[in-house]
């Protein structure tokens, strides 16, 4: 008899529902990892295990069938080929970055007329070929396609002529009835644009200009006559700096890189080094890199400087041991010290100004010759405007590249006010928070597509050449306020006149045309007279100019603002004064101290739309793609409920963090917590320029939503700015609450905090071990062998010496990197992404460690526990073995800039099954792609752990978009941004290896430029992208056949003793060096 | 000794002596020339070559005799500086010297009295077109070579095929003879027997397993061998590859065949880059404005550039022309030009082959252009490291160095040479 009996799975088999059938037809009941990133119109359209098997069917026959013919290529020469251009040389032109008061010289290497690598420009006797991250990513920003594209009347379309015609009518109508018209703008750095906006004056009398900075120093200003003091770090020996992250992201970080690494510069020969002391809230890179580090509550920082003041200047005793040995130390170095504060309060800064005084730092430490003029803006004017702006007294208004409306801290009133405005332009290149809001869009070029000079110091000027015509149909701001002002010059023209009657009077040239090319050639030029006509105007806040207070008082209805001008001219602070103000200052009421600071990636961000800085881990806390309220570990113990270790523990190993909520002056965002060591207590530090609604595509193309839900990346923090009294302050009291048991994933690229004592990886001494001993701090380890106790190195799998395995006869490229100068500033990690066409992966990715960067900078912090430490038994405590992994509260840290060691006797080599991965004659580890199958053995047997795998297609692939990395991948995946590769180094596709070639690419062109002249390579030639823009010089790569070569002399006579390789006992022998750091402190680390 | 042997040596030795006297003169002769020939021949390279054969008039006229046909040496050099001003001066001799040809030359106004004597003294010893064509500098290439070694291959394969059909047949023959006399014989062993009545029977050896395995396993192999191997390895190797131009017909026998137009004078990157060059159109027009504007093919460089042969006028609207690439190097590797031909001197020919013979139905790719063939000549190639500091510098390093490297030696055969 038939059995008739049904069984059923369950309930849900017996209802047979649609859901069911639909999950019962699926071979896996579960989603492929990539899965759920996708739509869920995508989910829906997920392969079956026979679409896979018709598609690989199929695939395999069309593979087939289309390798046996390949494709029709065509191509297209030039139709007239330019003199200067040659398809495939590269050509590189000397040009200025000067964005808001940031300035640098540059290089700007082109191909085929694109530009496609920003490096420094060594001519410039201000940052001496260094670049910072922000300057190195900026070459992106070209190939934005959130750019305006056109002129914009609301949102349509107008052309130029049109455009001009209504502007120019309705400035003649507002100017001659008298309506004010203000020009809105970052610090201008250069003077013919500020002789341009006088021109623009000229023409229409009610025109006013205001000055603001998005990190404002006001402060500094008001206490140092209107201008950025000269400082020179080079020649301190002593420095104290208070919140001023001088290394990263203050005033400007690349000039002060370069001094301040010559003074930590240390060789067998010269065993001597400056001493750095700072006092900052949160840990900076500067922070990381001083000697001595204690960590202030904002409000205490006029606290300690007053302290400080006490004891330099009328040698009283020093209650804080920190700052009795600053003073003690900057006494002894009379001459030779300085000290900066990046407080925004005038009266610390009288006092910081009166100790450099009283060190004799005036005409040694502080150039008294070349004040700089970085930073021009004007808090108490701004503050003003806004007021005028609210009240609708604003007749027009032109925003000249100025974003306040997401950067100023009264963000939202300026926005309210612009409607009020009967004329509203903005100059901004893309359609920011500011510019959405305004009647017409002028958009300026990129500052790659435009003329200009600089003059960022008294008497240094930089010229700015265009290095490719516009992409879009912008137009210089220059150029329309000429065309507004009626002028019949163009701005090319107009700057041409401007440098012929100004700097060339300067230069002793006898024609004007062979000085106007050399100039362009070297991009700067250095006058001998100092200050024309060009620098009274740069700073316009520094003594009341007489020209300036004319025009406005010949304007009706501008006493007020005249008013209050005259106030901030003389109302230069008296020491005494300051005295009083410091010492009656409180700590405001609250739990917390709030403090806002930019980072080292963003600024005030600018840049939030650009995919390389928004993937380059934070400096110290290795997060990318979000900002995060960072919190000392004693306080995440009250706030979240933890132990005191496991707070550290949990900082150092976990992804997950712990969701707070922070409310200051009324506002409450939710923020992910980091645990940070260095923290000082009481205070969370968050960075600003994050969380912007208007920056651009990168957000949306983003698959996350950050912490509080918004499709934006990171959070907005700019409310908790506040302005007191016209002065914009970055701290605040707040609240901070835990937020449930809410937590959301930060993307950090490393999750260890500590080396855990292994010194063969990082090493460091200090000066006074090391002025006994060059080699103090090196560690060898010992191996037991069965034929004794040998050295590490002397143990080898290898069957030869390295004599007979690899001899390097021709070249024997390497790297050296000294500890003691990388300050983790991680503008290497840019220029090596941008040089490689390293693919940027996105949030999610960082998490699941599929982040490509090609060279990483891993930092450590120290910690109180020791393997050494002994249990209350005496005997070793193991319990510490798992502690290594806590940081101190207050670590040193150490930065270690990594990439592909190079190694003679790779591991990575020894196991690929494919030979893809080979050692060249010259040194390299050598990666050829197209042989690589995706083993990912070399990986695994790594021991740097510096290899890549592409575990998806990332770029392009010939048509086809990979969806899930269009949109953070941008520079290989739309038009306009391919346009940024480089065209000599291969975009590796889905499943292959990929790593640090040493910028082979440029060691080939090297050599081949040295055999077309017949000459052997000179050091110096070659470079690595990562040692090109390095602002201290801690990166030096090099011929180490050449016995001259800096490399040579640097691990040779130099700092022989005081080079190592990371893990030599694992004996892979590396090509790349590193220089052991040493601290200038008396105790051990 | 053989009377043989001497006589060979005494010619080898009656040659030397020729040679050495013929080599002397030559060099007196041009030591008489007021000018080093020598220095005269690189100048010529540069400058004149692209326009001016030696003994073929190109875009200019021949230039062997160029000193008889003028009137003296230093009208030569004020020629060659400023020819428009010669003419413009209302100078008799210049002016019948810029009717000989359509186009204005160029002045080279960098060109010393020095230089130009010592290109005239070049032109005096310079060899004569057939001469050069023999001469080892130029490599000789006609037809194909590979398939000359192929028909070798064949020649020889035939040879010892027919050798062994005769072995057989002889063999065949020495047994029926033999067992014709074996049976004839009397007497013989039952085993003997056998063999002699034994019967050649064809079918039963092509029937016999063995045989058939045998022929299987050589059809399996032959067959593996030419569908997969040479089938694979055939893949996107694009020998012979001749795709037709779409817009212009353009032919390198005209130019750099019959009037030898340096190859650099269009392709400006071949030894300063990665990239040749195809030359943009304002080369074109060099010559074009003056010669052949009637051709049909020249009209269409007109219509790209928007110019008007009668006013000589360009217009605003040109337009680039579109060539289908020949030879497509996959985007993995990296081939650079100039180290190539200006490092290491090779001729374009060695790898383009007979370009000077491509005519209007266009270029092929003459070389296979794949890894091996790359390799291969890595090799065995020296370096051509003679007076080039960049090797006497790594010459030093070498502690075995014989004098030459190849470009193995220095590398050449390294995987991130040419992937990167």
């Amino acid at each position: 008899m038939a059995n008739n009996t049904k069984y059923w799975k369950g309930f849900e088999e017996l209802e047979n529902s649609p859901a069911f059938q639909e999950e019962a037809s699926k071979e896996f009941p579960e989603y492929l990892p990539m899965a759920d990133q996708r739509s869920e119109t995508e989910k829906a359209e997920d392969s079956t295990r026979r679409d896979f098997l018709k598609l690989m069917g199929f695939g395999v026959a069309a593979a087939t069938l289309a390798a046996c013919e390949a494709p029709v290529r065509k191509i297209v020469p030039y139709i007239k080929k330019p003199e200067s251009v040659d398809p495939s040389a590269p050509n590189y032109y000397a040009s200025t970055y000067a964005v808001g008061g940031d300035y640098c010289s540059v290089l700007v290497k082109t191909r085929e007329g694109r530009p496609i690598h920003v490096e420094g420009n060594k001519e410039s006797s201000i940052t001496k070929g260094g670049v910072n991250a922000q300057i190195s990513a900026s070459v992106l920003g070209l190939y934005d396609k959130a750019r305006f594209t056109s002129f914009k009347k609301g949102e349509a379309e107008i052309a130029q002529g049109d455009a001009d015609k209504a502007i120019i009518a309705q400035l003649q109508e507002l100017s001659s009835a008298g309506e004010k018209i203000v020009i809105v703008s970052n610090t201008i750095l250069s003077p013919s644009t500020k002789a341009v906006i006088e021109e623009f004056k000229a023409k229409y009398s009610t025109v006013e200009h205001v000055t603001y900075d998005a990190v404002s120093a006001s402060g500094l200003l008001k206490a140092n006559g209107g201008v950025v003091p000269g400082y020179n770090f080079e020649k301190a020996e002593v420095i104290v700096g208070f919140n001023a992250d001088f290394l990263g992201t203050w005033v400007s970080p690349i000039e002060y890189s370069k001094q301040y690494s010559k003074g930590r510069k240390v060789t067998t020969q010269s065993r001597e080094m400056s001493k750095h002391f700072q006092f900052e809230t949160t840990m900076t890179i500067t922070g990381g890199s001083a000697d001595v580090r204690k960590s202030i509550r904002p409000s205490e920082e006029g606290k300690f400087v007053l302290e400080l003041y006490k004891a330099v200047v009328e040698g009283a005793a020093a209650k804080t041991p920190e700052v009795s040995e600053a003073a003690k130390a900057l006494k002894a170095a009379k001459g030779k010290a300085l000290v900066v504060s990046g407080s925004n309060e005038e009266a610390v800064q009288v006092l910081v100004k009166a100790i450099n005084e009283k060190l004799g730092a005036n005409g040694n430490t502080i150039d008294t010759n070349a004040p700089a003029y970085y930073r021009q803006g004007d808090d108490a004017k701004m503050a003003a405007f806004v007021e005028q702006l609210k009240a609708g007294q604003v007749g027009g208004v032109i925003f000249y590249n100025a974003n306040p409306v997401y950067d100023y801290p009264k963000g939202a009133e300026i926005a309210e006010g612009i409607s009020k405005a009967k004329l509203s332009v903005a100059f901004n290149t893309t359609p920011d928070e500011t510019a959405s809001l305004v009647q017409y869009n002028t958009p300026d070029n990129h500052y790659l597509e435009s003329w200009g000079d600089a003059e960022p110091k008294k008497g240094f000027y930089s010229l700015q050449q265009p290095t490719i015509s516009p992409l879009f149909k912008t137009r210089q701001a220059q150029d329309s306020l000429l065309v507004w002002a009626g002028a019949d010059q163009d701005y090319y023209e107009f700057l041409q006149a401007y440098w012929e009657k100004n700097m060339y009077a300067q230069s002793g040239d006898v024609m004007f045309a062979s000085f106007w090319d050399k100039c362009l050639h070297d991009g700067v030029f250095s006058g001998k007279g100092g200050t024309t006509q060009a620098a009274a105007m740069a700073a316009p806040v520094m003594a009341a100019d007489s020209a300036e207070t004319e025009v406005e008082e010949e304007t009706e209805g501008e006493e007020i603002f005249v008013e209050e001008e005259v106030v901030v001219v003389e109302g230069a602070m008296g020491v005494a004064e300051a005295i009083t103000v410091v010492g009656a200052a409180k700590a405001p009421a609250g739990a917390f101290e709030v403090q806002v600071y930019p980072s080292v990636a963003f600024g005030a961000g600018e840049q939030s739309n650009n995919p390389w800085l928004q993937e380059m881990p934070d400096p110290i806390s290795k997060v990318t793609w979000d900002n995060y309220l960072a919190i000392a570990a004693a306080d995440a113990q009250v706030i979240l409920g933890l132990e005191k270790e496991e707070a550290g523990l949990q900082a150092a190993r976990d992804y997950d963090s712990k969701v707070v909520s922070v409310t200051v002056n009324g506002k409450t965002v939710q923020l992910p917590v980091v645990v940070q060591p260095g923290q000082a207590q009481g205070t969370v530090s968050v960075a600003m320029g994050y969380g912007r609604k208007q920056a651009g595509r990168l957000a949306e193309g983003l698959f996350d939503k950050n912490v509080m839900g918004e499709q934006l990346i990171g959070v907005d923090v700019m409310p908790f700015i506040s302005v007191k009294d016209g002065v914009v302050s970055y701290s605040t009291a707040g609240e901070v609450t835990k937020d449930g048991s809410k937590e959301y994933k930060l993307a950090r690229t490393q999750t260890s905090y500590t080396a855990s004592e292994r010194q063969s990886v990082v090493q460091e001494t200090t000066l006074p071990e090391y002025k006994k001993d060059a080699k103090a701090g090196q560690f060898l380890l010992k191996l037991h062998t069965s034929e004794g106790t040998v050295e590490a190195t002397e143990v080898d799998l290898w069957k030869f010496s390295t004599e007979e395995t690899h001899k390097h006869k021709n070249h024997h490229w390497g790297l050296a990197v000294d500890l003691n100068s990388c300050t983790g500033c991680s503008a290497c990690v840019i220029s090596c992404h941008a040089e490689n066409n390293v693919p940027v992966v996105g949030r999610r990715e960082v998490i699941n460690r599929r982040d490509m960067h090609w060279m990483r900078i891993d930092r450590y912090y120290s910690s109180d526990y020791s393997k050494k430490g002994k249990g209350a038994d005496g005997k070793p405590n193991t319990d510490y073995y798992e502690k290594l992994e806590i940081a101190s509260d207050n670590p040193k840290v150490v930065f270690q800039p990594l990439m592909c060691q190079h190694c003679n006797h790779a591991t990575c080599e020894t196991v690929c099954p494919v030979a893809a991965t080979s050692h060249s004659t010259e040194g390299l580890n050598q990666m050829a792609y197209n042989r690589c199958i995706g083993t990912r053995y070399c990986a695994n047997n790594c021991a740097y752990k510096v290899r890549r795998f592409n575990w998806f297609d990332y770029a392009l692939n010939g048509d086809k978009e990979n969806r899930e990395f269009s949109g953070v991948n941008v520079p290989a995946n739309d038009d306009l941004g391919r346009m940024v590769l480089n065209p000599d180094v291969t975009v590796r596709a889905r499943g292959v290896m990929e790593k640090c070639s040493m910028c082979v690419q440029r060691i080939q062109l090297g050599k081949l430029e040295a055999k077309k002249e017949g000459r052997p390579v000179k050091d110096g030639d070659i470079v690595t992208a990562c040692a090109s823009v390095c602002p201290t010089d801690a990166i030096t790569f090099g011929d180490m056949n050449d016995k001259d070569s800096a490399i040579s002399q640097l691990l040779g006579k130099e700092n022989s003793d005081r080079s190592y390789h990371a893990l030599e006992e694992l004996n892979t022998q590396p090509n790349v060096s590193y220089l052991r750091k040493v601290r200038n402190t008396e105790t051990e680390a | 000794m053989d009377l043989r042997r001497v006589m060979k040596s005494v010619r080898a030795i009656f040659s030397a002596l020729l040679c050495s006297v013929t080599l002397g003169l030559l060099t007196s002769h041009a030591a008489l020339a007021q000018g080093d020939a020598e220095v005269g021949k690189t100048i010529f390279e540069e400058n004149c070559k692209a326009c001016h054969g030696i003994d073929k008039a190109s875009v200019g006229p021949a230039l062997r005799g160029v000193k008889e046909r003028h009137s003296s040496v230093d009208w030569i050099v004020k020629w060659v500086n400023d020819p428009a001003g010669l003419v413009a001066s209302g100078d008799a001799e210049a002016k019948k010297t810029a009717d000989l040809t359509p186009g204005a030359m160029t002045g080279f106004p960098t060109l010393s009295k020095g230089d130009v004597e010592s290109v005239l003294a070049y032109l005096e010893v310079a060899p004569k077109a057939e001469v050069k064509k023999a001469g080892d500098t130029t490599v000789e290439v006609t037809g194909e070579p590979v398939k000359q070694d192929n028909t070798l291959l064949t020649v020889v394969l035939i040879i010892v095929l027919v050798i062994l059909v005769l072995m057989v047949a002889v063999l065949i023959v020495l047994a029926a003879a033999m067992s014709k006399q074996m049976s004839e014989k009397e007497g013989l062993s039952e085993e003997d027997q056998e063999l002699v009545n034994q019967k050649f029977s064809l079918l039963k050896v092509v029937t016999h397993p063995a045989f058939i395995g045998g022929v299987a396993l050589i059809a399996v192999w032959l067959g593996l061998h030419i569908g997969i191997h040479d089938g694979l390895y055939a893949i996107g190797v694009q020998t012979g590859y001749q795709p037709v131009q779409d817009e212009i017909h353009f032919s390198h026998k005209i130019h750099a065949g019959d009037h030898e137009i340096d190859c650099n004078y269009c392709h400006t990157g071949v030894r300063k880059t990665k990239n040749a060059n195809i030359p943009s159109l304002n080369i074109c027009m060099n010559c074009h404005t003056q010669v052949k504007t009637d051709s049909p093919e020249i009209q269409k460089i007109y219509a790209h550039l928007d110019y008007d042969p009668k006013t000589g006028k360009y217009g605003d609207n040109p337009t680039p022309i579109i060539w289908t690439r020949v030879h497509n190097l996959p985007d993995l590797a990296y081939f650079n030009h100039s180290q190539h031909v200006k490092v290491a001197g090779l001729e374009c020919e060695e790898c383009h082959g007979p370009i000077k013979e491509m005519g209007e139905e266009g270029v092929y790719q003459y070389s296979e252009l794949t890894m091996g063939w790359c390799i291969d000549c890595h090799r065995s190639k020296n370096v051509n490291s003679k007076g080039n500091g960049y090797y006497d510098e790594l010459a030093k390093r070498h502690d075995d160095f014989k004098g030459e490297f190849t470009v193995e030696e220095m590398g050449g055969t390294e995987c991130s040479k040419c992937h990167y």
